[in-house]
């Protein structure tokens, strides 16, 4: 399933491992966590990443009759919204809304090196190709201890 | 009052065969469409012909083209051998079978081919005309049932 294939990936992609919060009990292990699906939890490691499905159809289709067996390329929309906080810990960029920025431009570049024709994700999801569709400011909200700032970063994956 | 009938083309095949017996269905296609046959008409019209309007008559008809277009697998065997049938300038045997089972019959020249189209924001495709030679087996019968007809060059 190409949700926990993302997870993985990203989560041990060492791009973006520079730019991912980590928890006390994180820091200095080659250990992170901070990819969300759909919802913040409560006090949440910032920055992170929250990934939403948005789109889901088939690339395309033929007269062919069709079966139940998997393995149709789909062409689906994924919303990567990069949030962080303010943090003093950030000696480079105590900026909660520089750290989103940063780390959604690196998201970027690292989801656009997946449209090689045949990447393969670690749970075996194949990508052929990603088109970046859209990369915006999402208002801030309010976290729980200060604003939590968001970039979004749309992208359009074909898999299968 | 009655109940409209209607199909989707899901399901519906185009397939070709050499022997006329064992027919293999294109894989992936999309669509496909025939012109549809054209008569030839002589205009007929001379000083005996009554009224004021010209008179015709059809003295030929042509089969035309079926044009084609399919999603492209490359190593797809039935899309291969189209490429075939083009460069072996074979004339096959051809069905196209709707989902209501009616089956139309004929045979025709793969007369155009183009094995693949590649956009940067597109999936293959792949597209291609037959020609057909003579015309369609329709659920009806033949479009061409008999011989050539003499009496269709009787001067009117």
């Amino acid at each position: 399933m190409i949700e926990s294939g993302l997870f993985t990936w990203a989560l041990a992609n060492p791009a973006l491992q520079l730019l991912l919060g980590q928890s006390d009990e994180e820091k200095g292990k080659k250990i992170f966590s901070s990819f969300y699906f759909s919802f913040l939890p409560k006090d949440p490691i910032l920055p992170g990443i929250l990934f939403d499905r948005l789109k889901s159809e088939e690339a395309d289709d033929t007269l062919d009759a069709r079966t139940a067996l998997p393995g149709t390329l789909m062409e689906g929309r994924f919303q990567f919204g990069c949030v962080a906080q303010d943090s003093p810990e950030n000696p480079v960029n105590p900026s909660g809304y520089l750290s989103a920025a940063l780390l959604s431009q690196a998201l970027r570049l690292q989801i656009m090196g997946l449209a090689t024709g045949r990447f393969e994700l670690p749970d075996g999801t194949a990508i052929q190709d990603v088109r970046i569709d859209d990369e915006f400011d999402a208002h801030f909200e309010l976290g729980g201890q200060g604003y939590i700032y968001r970039r979004m970063l749309m992208a359009t994956i074909f898999f299968n | 009052m009655s109940i409209p009938i209607g199909y989707n083309g899901r399901g519906t095949q185009l397939l070709w065969s050499l022997d006329n017996i064992n027919f293999t269905p294109v894989a992936q296609l999309q669509q496909f469409e025939p012109t549809g046959s054209k008569q030839t008409l002589v205009d007929q019209t001379n000083l005996s012909t009554p009224g004021n309007f010209t008179v015709y008559q059809a003295v030929q008809a042509d089969g035309g083209e079926i044009d084609f277009a399919g999603l492209l697998n490359p190593g797809d065997y039935t899309y291969l051998t189209l490429g075939q049938l083009h460069g072996n300038l074979v004339a096959a045997f051809w069905q196209a079978r709707l989902v209501d089972g009616s089956v139309f019959s004929f045979q025709a020249f793969v007369s155009e081919f183009k094995p693949f189209t590649v956009k940067w924001n597109k999936l293959y495709t792949f597209s291609g005309k037959l020609r057909l030679t003579g015309g369609f087996q329709s659920p009806l019968g033949a479009f061409q049932p008999g011989a050539f007809d003499p009496l269709a060059f009787v001067t009117i």
